[in-house]
């Protein structure tokens, strides 16, 4: 993983010094609470229902065993002895005291840890795949560029007081996206210069075949058939941006890949997936591309209203299109001075050259398959291919009855940290989903591994099942929440305590957020709940159908919203619906998202409803 | 906070000294007073009449992107501050010294020692602090961090970092 540079310590340790300064300043009153506030959001510093909420950065979710020893330390000297996975991959303090995060962030500095820009209206931790550089398919390994747009954006002068805060992911892999990139401010693709060329090729043969529309058009005379010829003329031609820029773009770049560029994408109170505004960009144009949307956004953002100062408003006010040719202008402008000079990436990737793998075949495990079911099942669940023969990535689920999605104590960090030392070259990642991630386990390890997490509790079977549930800490902790979170996903996992009735549902995202700021993702759940407040009570709203892979899709709103002890009732009515309706074709059973889909909300309402 | 310029209040320069302020407003018949006189977008008609240093007020009504500024007339632009957390005089002042303004840029309105060092990194020379705010206790403020990464209006270079080579 990146480790600082003299340049980069001396950054973070001016930042404590800095943020010390700031506090002592408040403390003493000639920093008013309203010139603080501001101040130490961007040092992601909430004050909450019951006390402080400190969020530590972990770039791109990527963390060393000593810093998750700290972690556990700073909780049990400074809190209440556990702390908390973020769904921005961060991790969050729920009961530091004021005066003593200072301290803090001087511990977490003597790791190489911050909380910069975790919070406020300037640009947050950028985050990718948890599986990055491990998995095969991937175009490269995407953290040099989350490396590269760290340093870029780390207290950027002109970007610190944006109208909104401002979320960059980065994905690199064709197949799958376990970052949501479509659902971010901007959203970097990593491509394939082949891919892009077949891109053009394909949409020039879908517009040549489109031209037969043109002459039906004109010789449509009424006035709605005509209208809707032409809009299906025009989702054709607007399919692909701007070829003849993207051919350039092409030969610009020496390597084997570039970037696309989708921007305007969020959750929170106006879902909308992002628009693709650059089909193709040289790696060296990056950051001038980057500075250039953030200059529009700065420029024109609306800050009359902070529930439309997100980009996604400007986006889609503006239309993308209007929004890209002011980037490209803009972007042409900036673009010879702010050129990535070449080699940087090259050095950068030095950084996260894969570890000493040993040359090992893949290991075969039937014996203990058959006798330990549940290792069997632990494994084809919790473990996720390695590009590398004899390797396996290791999924530590966080998700336990009784204990709070993404919580782990102080001796569990211990833990963790010890297994990553043990079995994953001292590195661990975090995942958006809440989980813990060890990239690099031999094979042959897994099943002592699997003991020991058996033994501790973080072996759950079911990353990706319904139980696996993405919540945000909701009205127990947090001051924005509308509703508790925490007490549903635990109703929701204690009526499916049977791992064979969750491995029956099958994958199902369960997302839950507490208010609609949406920190726990609920509107790209295959099932999200929504906590609303109605005249001081807690009610949920419930959708479906929310998807966050490459097909996006946001969920549809089931109708009127149900009381707190009404909501694990009413998830397993839908999944009864779902058990009863879902079809198995050439032997492959539909998963829920599928059967939703395929038949659409009205059965789903008739039921839960009836 | 208005954009009321307070031609009383002390300056701090980049270089840490605390100056006088020279510039005067027009008053309220419109007579230019001879010396420095600093004016808001909406009296630019009066600068031929001004003897001394011209200058000019700017709000984020008057963005440099939409509207073309004698920025070769001008000896100093003071962009006002409503308040801090509209970060738009930050992209001002990156237009401004962009299309060729080389006077004097000045920060005034809602500014204090924590949002000095981002002001000078996009290329302001003075900043007028909020009444109340100690010019003593602010002044380090221009210097919390001894470098950033990446390019700005003060440091055209980049300094983007390799980590420390395996």
């Amino acid at each position: 993983m990146y480790v600082y540079t003299e340049f980069d310590q001396n950054i973070i340790d001016e930042r404590v010094a800095q943020f010390r300064d700031q506090t002592q300043r408040f403390l003493s009153g000639t920093l008013t609470e309203d010139e603080f506030r501001p101040l130490r959001l961007q040092n992601g510093l909430y004050v909450q229902r019951y006390a402080p909420m400190l969020r530590i950065a972990v770039p791109y979710g990527l963390m060393n065993s000593k810093q998750i020893r700290k972690i556990a330390s700073i909780s049990t000297t400074y809190d209440r002895g556990y702390a908390h996975v973020s769904t921005r991959q961060n991790i969050q303090l729920n009961w530091p005291a004021l005066e003593q995060v200072p301290n803090i962030l001087a511990e977490l500095a003597s790791v190489q840890m911050h909380a910069i820009q975790t919070s406020g209206n300037c640009i947050r931790n950028t985050t990718t795949d948890q599986f990055a550089g491990r998995i095969a398919g991937e175009v490269t390994d995407p953290r040099p560029t989350c490396e590269i747009i760290r340093q870029w954006s780390t207290f950027h002068p002109e970007f610190a007081f944006l109208p909104r805060k401002f979320k960059i992911a980065v994905s690199a892999l064709p197949e799958t996206d376990r970052a949501a990139t479509a659902f971010h401010d901007i959203g970097v693709y990593l491509v394939r210069k082949t891919d892009v060329e077949q891109s053009i090729s394909d949409y020039q043969g879908r517009l040549a075949a489109a031209q037969a529309l043109l002459p039906q058009i004109a010789a449509e005379s009424d006035a709605d058939a005509k209208e809707t010829l032409q809009e299906q003329y025009d989702a054709v031609q607007y399919s692909f941006l701007n070829v003849d820029l993207v051919k350039a773009a092409l030969a610009a770049e020496p390597s084997e890949w570039g970037y696309k560029i989708m921007v305007g994408g969020g959750l929170g109170r106006t879902p909308i997936i992002g628009s693709v505004i650059r089909e193709f960009l040289p790696r060296e144009d990056l950051i001038a591309y980057l500075e250039a949307c953030l200059r529009v956004y700065n420029l024109h953002g609306r800050r009359d209203n902070k529930y439309k100062a997100r980009i996604k408003i400007l986006v889609k006010a503006l239309t993308p299109a209007v929004f890209a040719g002011k980037a490209e202008a803009e972007f042409n402008i900036i673009r010879d001075e702010l050129k990535i000079e070449a080699g940087l990436y090259d050095k950068m990737a030095l950084n996260f050259v894969p570890p000493s793998y040993q040359t090992l075949s893949d290991v075969d495990l039937s014996a203990e398959f058959k006798d330990h079911p549940a290792f069997q099942h632990w494994f084809q669940i919790n473990t996720h291919a390695h590009k590398v023969p004899g390797y396996r990535i290791v999924t530590i689920s966080l998700k336990r009855a009784g204990i709070a999605p993404g919580d782990a104590t102080s001796e569990e960090l211990d833990l963790i940290a010890d297994l990553a030392d043990q079995y994953s070259f001292g590195e661990l990642r975090t995942t958006h989903e809440q989980n813990i991630v060890l990239a690099d386990v031999e094979q042959s390890k897994l099943f002592a591994l699997w003991q020991t997490l058996t033994a501790h509790n973080f072996a759950r079977a079911h990353i990706g099942f319904l139980t696996d549930i993405v919540c945000c800490p909701g009205g127990d902790y947090c001051s924005l929440a509308n509703a508790k979170s925490i007490p549903i996903a635990e109703a929701i996992s204690r009526r499916y305590q049977d791992l064979d009735t969750v491995y029956d549902i099958g994958l199902l995202d369960i997302n839950i957020s507490g208010c609609m700021n949406a920190c726990g993702h609920h509107h790209v759940g295959h099932i999200g709940i929504l906590g609303v407040d109605k005249k001081g009570d807690e009610f949920y709203q419930v959708s479906l159908g929310g998807n966050a892979d490459h097909d996006a899709s946001l969920g549809d709103i089931l109708g009127p919203s149900f009381g707190a002890d009404e909501v694990a009732g009413v998830v397993e009515e839908i999944l009864n619906t779902y058990l009863d309706l879902r079809q198995t074709v050439d032997g492959q059973t539909e998963r829920f998202l599928d059967t939703y889909r395929r038949i659409g909300i009205n059965p789903f309402k008739e039921r839960v409803y009836a | 906070m208005p954009n009321t310029f307070d031609t009383n209040a002390p300056v701090l320069t980049n270089a840490g000294d605390t100056v006088a302020n020279t510039y005067q407003r027009i008053d309220e018949t419109g007579n230019v007073p001879s010396g420095d006189v600093i004016l808001t977008a909406a009296e630019l008609g009066h600068l031929p009449s001004i003897t001394g240093k011209k200058a000019l007020i700017l709000t984020v009504a008057d963005s440099p992107e939409t509207q073309a500024l004698p920025l070769d007339q001008l000896d100093l632009i003071a962009i006002h501050f409503a308040s801090f957390g509209d970060g738009r005089g930050y992209s001002f002042a990156t237009l401004l010294r962009r299309q060729g303004f080389k006077g004097e840029l000045r920060a005034f309105g809602d500014v204090f020692k924590d949002v000095l060092f981002y002001l000078r990194r996009v290329g302001f020379d003075s900043y007028v602090l909020k009444a109340g705010k100690d010019i003593a206790e602010a002044t380090p403020g221009l210097h919390d961090f001894a470098a950033g990464y990446q390019a700005s209006t003060a440091e055209p270079a980049s300094h983007y970092q390799i980590g420390q080579q395996a």
